[in-house]
C-alpha cells in the first residue's frame, strides 16, 4: 500500500535517492510498529522509537550529502535534518521538480513514510479496527499529490494502484476476521476457501469497475487543469536571481545582434522609451533591480490582478500592441505605469499565469521569459514628458543607498553644476554637459575603444578621459549617481528608445512604411539606458543623458601625475642570535619542586576527569534502565495509594500480573482466574479468588484487606524472582514488557 | 437478603451430590449435567441439539430420579396435537362432569424429544407452561408443580420434515447445549457395563423436590456486583452491534444470563458472581438467541464462535469500575 502511496511522490524527486529514502522510512516505521505491538510498548515509547529512528536514519536517508561513509550522520546533517522537518515542505513546492536529493528536500518523504508506516502497523496490530491502517498510507498518498507536480502524466494509474492496494488490504482484514470466527467452527476448509474466494472475486470486480470507469472518463472527458499546492503557491519572483539588464548591455551591439528585429510595437507615444527594466540598486559595481526582500521598491513583484486602478496618475492613457520577434528575456516591455495586460497567442495562458508586476516602477516580468511569437496588449498611463529640467524640484522617495561618488566624478560634477545652483538647474547642467562632452562608442570592432561596465572605477575613468567616450551603460549610471548626489531620487531604465532613420535599419523609430500604420520595429542596437528622476510632485521624469552619436575626436594625452611616496621611518628588525634565545627571563623558568607538584595535580586532575567521564558515560548508559525502574516505581506507588481499598486491591493484582509479564510469562487479557491459570501455581489462583471476592463480593473491601493482598503480592513477586535466578530477575526489573499496560491488542487477545 | 458463604458452601455440596449421581448414568458428561442442573435451579429450560443415541432420555430420567421427581418423555411428531401434551378435559358419564386428564407435561422433568418435528401450533403449546409453569385448558389453569423443567431436543443434522423453532420459543429456553459423544475412556466404561441397560440404572434420590425449590430460591440471593451487570450489558450490546448478527440477544437473554450466573456461582461455592461465571455461561445462554445474517452463515460462522469472539473483544470489569 505504501508503494502505491509513494507513486505521486516520484515526479517530485525522480532519483534513486528517493527510492532508498522511502524504503528506509517504510521499513523503519513498520519495524517500530511491529516491535511496539509484539512487546506492547506504550505510546510514548513508540513515539520515542520513531524520533530515534528519525535522528539516526534521517541523515543518511534524507540528507545523504551530509552523511559520512554513506551511513554516518554528521552534526551539520542533523541540523539540516531538523531544520528540514519544518522548512523543507515549503521549499518542496517552490523548487522546480525534479528536486532529486537536493539539500534536505527528502526529509518530507522520509518523515511521512516513517511516521505513516509506524502508525499503520500500530493500527493494524494493536487496535480493533485494523482496517484503519489504510489511513496513514492514504495520508501519504494525498500528501504526495498535494505536494506533487502540476502536470501529472499517470494520475489515473496512481489512483488505481492505490485503490487496488487499499481494496486488497480490506479484503485481507475481512478474511482474517472471518477466519477468526470460523476457525473453531464446524466449517470445513472448502467453506473457508469459498468464502475467501468470494471476497477476492468481489474485490476484483470493484477494481475492474474502477478501471473501466477511469478509462472511460479519461477518454471521454478532457484533462482538467490540475490544482496542487505548487500551482497555487508560485515561488516568489526574485529579480536578484537574474543578471542585471545593464550588465549585458554591450552584447546587444555585437555584429550578430545589432540588426536583429526584437520587438514590433504599435501605439508607443512619441519621445517615450519602451521600458524593459527599472534599476534602483547599485553596489558600486552593478546597477540592478532590487531583491524581493523589500529593501528596494523595484524588486517587489507580485501577480497582477485583473487590473490596477491608475485613475490617480496624471498622464496619457496608452495602448501598446507588442509582438515579440527576436527578444527573449523575462522583462515585459512597456511604457509608463501598466494598468492592464492581455496576452495573446498560443502561450497566452502560460504567460498570463506567470506574469508579475512591480506596482511602483510599473514594469512587468513573466516567468520563463518571452519568446518569439508571443504577443500582448498593454494598457498604461504614460506621464507627460517634461522639457524644463531646470524647474524640477527633487521628490521624496527613498531609494537604496549608493556608494560615495568617486573623486573624479565628484570634481566633474562640481565643475559643471556648482552646488550654489538650484537642483533642477544642476541636473540640467549635468545632462547638458554629458550631451556636449560625451561621445558614443560601444567598443565594438571598428569603433573607438571603450570599456564596458559601470563600476565606480569605470565611471571615474569615464570623466577623467578626454574626450569622454562611453555608451548608455556608463552615461545612464553616471547621470543617475550625479542626480542622486544633487538630491533627486533617480533610477536607471533599460529599454528601447526610438532611434534615427540614419542610425539604424528601416522603419526603426518611425511608422512602419510597409504597414502604413504606427508600428515600430526595434532592433538589437536600439537598446538604450536612460534615467528617471522623481520631481516634487511624485512623477518620474524621463531624462536621456546620452549624447548624440557623432564623430569622436582624437584622444588627448593624460596629464602627468607626480606620485609622492612617504619616507619609511620603520627601522629594520633586529637580528636575533641563538644566544639571545638562551637569555630568557629567569622569572619565567619554573623550579623543580613546583614542577613535581604540578605533575601530581595534573595526574589527579586527569584521574578525576576520567572518573567523571566514566561516571557520565555510565549514567548515560544506565539512564534508560533507571527511567524504566522509576516508571515502574511510580506505577506501583499510584496503585498502592489509590483512593479506595477496592482499587488498591485491584492494583495489587495488576502489580502481580505485571511482574509475571516482566518475568517472561504470557499473561492474557481476561479475567483474573484466566490470568492466574496462565501464570500457574496455586498461589496465583488463590490470590485471584481473594481479589475477586474483595471486588465482587457483597460489601466494600475493608481497609486492612488491601494491606494483606499487597503483602501477598510482594511475597509472590519475591518468589517469582527467586525462581528465575538473579540475572533474569534483574532483566525482569528493567523489562519493558509490562509498561504497555493492559491495552488489549488483537494479537494479544487471540493468544 | 444475600446468600451467606455458608449457604453457598452447602449449596455447592448439594449440587455436587446431584451432579455426581447423574454422572453415574451419563459418564464423562460432568459439564452438561452441571449445566442442566444449573438450568433447573435457575427455573429455566434446556434445549439439547444432539444426534440420537447420546443419552438425552437418560439425562432427563436420571435428573428426575435424583430429585425424587417424575419424568415424562414426549416424542414430538407432525401429527402431535397440543392436547396430547397439555392434557384434555373429558366428560365423565358417571359423575356427569368434565374431568381434566393431565398430559405428559405434568412432571418434574419433561423430555420433549425432537421438538422440531411437531407443528408450530403444538410447539407453541409449550410456551405457557415453560414461561409460567401452568397449563390452561378450557379456561381452567392447572399448575404443573415444582420443580419443573423442559429438556427439549432437536437433531441438528436431519432437517427434512421439521419445523424450525420460532425465535420466541427459542428465547424461552434458558440454555442450549449438546451432550455429544462420550470420550474414549467413557465409551469403554459404557461398553463394559453394556449388560445393564441405561434405563434400568436407578439413580438414588439425593434431594426432595422441596429442597430443590429451596435451592432455587437460595440461588436468587447470590450477590451480583454492579460491574457484573455492566459486563453483561456490554456483552449483550456487543452481540447486537456485531456485523455478522441480524438479531442480537434480547433483554430476556441478559436476565437469563444473570440468573444462571447466580446459580453457577452458588454451585461453585461462592455467594457472589464473578466474570468467570458469566463467561462460562455466555455461550450456552446467549448463542441460541442470535440470528446471524445470511452471508455470515454462508461463510460458516456459527453463533457459538461469534459469542466466543465477543467474549474476547469485551474486556471484563476493570479496576476503575471495581473501585
Amino acid at each position: 500500500m505504501f508503494a502505491a502511496a509513494l507513486v505521486p511522490w516520484w515526479p517530485i524527486y525522480e532519483s534513486a535517492a528517493f527510492l532508498v529514502c522511502a524504503a528506509v522510512g517504510v521499513l523503519a516505521g513498520l519495524s517500530i510498529g511491529v516491535a511496539g505491538a509484539s512487546r506492547r510498548w506504550p505510546a510514548w515509547l513508540v513515539a520515542t522509537a520513531i524520533a530515534t529512528a528519525f535522528l539516526v536514519l534521517g541523515v543518511p536517508a534524507a540528507v545523504p550529502s551530509r552523511a559520512v561513509l554513506i551511513v554516518l550522520p554528521t552534526p551539520a546533517g542533523l541540523v539540516d535534518l531538523l531544520a528540514g522537518t519544518a522548512l523543507s515542505w515549503k521549499e518542496l513546492v517552490t523548487v522546480a521538480p525534479p528536486v532529486g536529493a537536493y539539500q534536505a528536500l527528502l526529509v518530507p518523504v522520509f518523515l511521512s513514510t516513517l511516521v505513516g508506516a509506524a502508525v499503520a502497523a500500530t493500527l493494524a496490530l494493536r487496535t480493533r479496527v485494523p482496517i484503519a491502517a489504510a489511513l496513514p498510507p492514504a495520508a501519504v498518498f494525498v500528501t504526495g499529490i498535494a505536494f506533487g507536480v502540476v502536470h501529472e502524466q499517470f494520475a489515473a494509474a496512481a489512483g488505481l494502484a492505490f485503490l487496488a492496494a487499499t481494496v486488497a488490504w480490506f479484503v485481507r482484514v475481512a478474511i482474517a476476521r472471518r477466519r477468526a470466527l470460523i476457525d473453531a467452527g464446524a466449517a470445513g476448509r472448502v467453506e473457508v476457501a469459498l468464502a475467501d474466494a468470494r471476497r477476492v472475486v468481489g474485490a476484483t470486480v470493484i477494481l475492474a469497475v474502477a478501471l473501466v470507469g477511469a478509462s472511460v472518463v479519461a477518454i471521454a472527458m478532457p484533462t482538467p487543469q490540475r490544482t496542487v499546492i505548487r500551482s497555487e503557491l508560485q515561488p516568489p519572483f526574485e529579480p536578484r536571481d537574474l543578471r542585471s539588464p545593464l550588465a549585458g548591455f554591450r552584447t546587444a551591439f555585437g555584429p550578430a545582434a545589432d540588426d536583429r528585429p526584437m520587438l514590433e510595437v504599435r501605439g508607443l507615444p512619441a519621445e517615450t522609451g519602451l521600458r524593459l527594466a527599472v534599476l534602483d540598486t547599485y553596489d558600486g559595481i552593478v546597477y540592478s533591480v532590487g531583491g524581493d526582500d523589500g529593501r528596494a521598491l523595484s524588486g517587489r513583484f507580485t501577480r497582477l490582478p485583473y487590473r490596477i486602478d491608475r485613475s490617480e496618475v496624471a498622464g496619457e492613457p496608452t495602448r501598446l500592441d507588442v509582438h515579440v520577434l527576436g527578444y527573449d528575456d523575462v522583462w515585459v516591455p512597456g511604457a509608463g505605469l501598466l494598468e492592464r495586460i492581455e496576452f495573446s497567442g498560443a502561450r497566452a495562458a502560460t504567460l498570463a499565469d506567470g506574469f508579475v508586476l512591480n506596482d511602483v516602477t510599473g514594469t512587468g516580468a513573466v516567468r520563463g521569459g518571452l519568446v518569439s511569437g508571443d504577443a500582448f496588449t498593454a494598457w498604461s498611463v504614460v506621464p507627460e514628458p517634461r522639457a524644463d529640467l531646470a524647474a524640477l524640484q527633487p521628490g521624496t522617495t527613498v531609494l537604496p543607498p549608493t556608494p560615495e561618488l568617486p573623486d573624479q566624478l565628484r570634481q566633474w560634477l562640481a565643475a559643471r553644476a556648482p552646488a550654489s545652483s538650484e537642483p533642477g538647474e544642476r541636473l540640467e547642467a549635468v545632462v547638458d554637459a554629458l550631451h556636449a562632452e560625451g561621445y558614443v562608442s560601444h567598443g565594438q570592432a571598428g569603433e573607438v575603444a571603450s570599456r564596458s561596465g559601470h563600476a565606480l572605477e569605470r565611471l571615474d575613468d569615464l570623466v577623467a578621459e578626454r574626450p569622454i567616450v562611453g555608451d548608455g551603460e556608463q552615461y545612464a549610471v553616471a547621470a543617475a549617481l550625479m542626480a542622486r548626489e544633487i538630491g533627486f531620487p533617480a533610477r536607471v531604465v533599460v529599454g528601447y528608445l526610438p532611434g534615427d532613420e540614419d542610425a539604424g535599419g528601416p522603419a526603426r523609430g518611425s511608422a512602419d512604411a510597409a504597414d502604413g500604420g504606427d508600428a515600430v520595429v526595434f532592433t538589437g542596437d536600439d537598446l538604450q539606458a536612460w534615467i528617471e528622476v522623481q520631481d516634487a510632485g511624485g512623477a518620474w521624469v524621463q531624462v536621456d543623458p546620452n549624447p548624440e552619436v557623432r564623430e569622436i575626436p582624437e584622444r588627448e594625452p593624460d596629464d602627468p601625475t607626480v606620485v609622492s611616496r612617504p619616507q619609511s621611518i620603520v627601522p629594520p628588525p633586529e637580528e636575533r642570535t641563538p644566544v639571545d634565545d638562551l637569555g630568557e627571563d629567569p622569572a619565567l623558568t619554573p623550579d623543580d619542586g613546583d614542577d613535581a607538584d604540578d605533575a601530581w595535580i595534573a595526574v589527579l586532575l586527569g584521574i578525576v576527569g576520567w572518573l567523571g567521564l566514566i561516571v557520565l558515560a555510565g549514567a548515560v548508559l544506565a539512564s534508560p534502565f533507571l527511567f524504566i525502574l522509576a516508571a515502574k516505581a511510580r506505577r506501583r506507588r499510584i496503585r498502592r495509594r489509590a483512593d479506595s481499598a477496592g482499587r488498591r486491591i485491584e492494583g495489587a493484582w495488576q502489580e502481580f500480573a505485571d511482574a509475571a509479564t516482566d518475568h517472561g510469562l504470557r499473561v492474557p487479557p481476561g479475567t483474573r482466574a484466566e490470568q492466574a491459570a496462565a501464570i500457574g501455581g496455586l498461589d496465583a489462583i488463590v490470590l485471584a479468588g481473594v481479589v475477586d471476592r474483595a471486588l465482587y463480593g457483597p460489601g466494600a473491601a475493608a481497609d486492612g484487606d488491601d494491606d494483606r493482598v499487597w503483602a501477598a503480592v510482594t511475597d509472590l513477586r519475591r518468589r517469582l524472582a527467586a525462581e528465575v535466578g538473579r540475572r533474569r530477575a534483574l532483566l525482569a526489573a528493567v523489562s519493558l514488557g509490562s509498561l504497555g499496560g493492559y491495552a488489549v491488542s488483537r494479537r494479544g487477545a487471540r493468544e | 437478603m444475600s446468600m451467606t458463604p455458608e449457604d453457598a458452601t452447602r449449596f455447592a455440596a448439594d449440587l455436587d451430590r446431584l451432579v455426581d449421581a447423574v454422572e453415574e448414568v451419563l459418564l464423562g458428561k460432568n459439564r452438561i449435567v452441571r449445566l442442566a442442573f444449573t438450568a433447573l435451579l435457575s427455573e429455566g429450560h434446556l434445549l439439547l441439539e444432539d444426534v440420537p443415541g447420546t443419552g438425552k432420555t437418560s439425562l432427563a430420567r436420571a435428573m428426575a430420579q435424583s430429585v425424587s421427581g417424575s419424568s415424562n418423555r414426549v416424542q414430538f411428531t407432525p401429527d402431535l396435537l397440543p392436547s396430547d401434551i397439555t392434557g384434555v378435559t373429558v366428560y365423565d358419564q358417571r359423575t356427569g362432569r368434565f374431568d381434566f386428564h393431565p398430559g405428559p407435561v405434568f412432571a418434574s422433568i419433561v423430555l420433549a424429544d425432537e421438538i422440531n418435528r411437531a407443528s408450530p401450533k403444538t410447539q407453541s403449546a409449550l410456551l405457557e407452561v415453560m414461561e409460567e409453569g401452568q397449563v390452561t385448558v378450557d379456561g381452567q389453569t392447572h399448575p404443573v408443580g415444582h420443580p419443573f423443567m423442559v429438556i427439549a431436543t432437536q437433531n441438528p443434522i436431519e432437517q427434512a420434515g421439521t419445523y424450525r423453532l420460532p425465535e420466541a420459543q427459542l428465547d424461552r429456553f434458558l440454555m442450549r447445549s449438546s451432550i455429544g459423544y462420550p470420550d474414549h475412556a467413557s465409551t469403554i466404561r459404557i461398553l463394559e457395563g453394556a449388560d445393564q441397560r441405561a434405563h434400568e440404572h436407578i439413580v438414588h434420590p439425593q434431594l426432595t423436590p422441596a429442597q430443590i425449590v429451596e435451592m432455587a430460591d437460595l440461588a436468587r440471593t447470590v450477590h451480583v456486583d454492579p460491574t457484573i451487570h455492566d459486563y453483561v450489558s456490554r456483552l449483550v450490546e456487543a452481540t447486537r452491534t456485531a456485523r455478522e448478527v441480524r438479531l442480537g440477544v434480547s433483554v430476556r437473554g441478559a436476565l437469563g444470563l444473570i440468573r444462571a450466573a447466580k446459580t453457577y456461582a452458588a454451585g461453585r461455592g461462592r455467594h457472589y458472581v464473578v466474570p468467570d461465571d458469566v463467561k462460562a455461561l455466555a455461550e450456552p445462554v446467549l448463542a441460541h438467541r442470535l440470528i446471524l445474517d445470511a452471508e455470515a452463515e454462508f461463510d460458516g460462522v456459527t453463533a457459538s464462535n461469534l459469542i466466543a469472539q465477543v467474549l474476547i473483544e469485551t474486556p471484563p470489569p476493570s479496576a476503575r469500575q471495581a473501585g
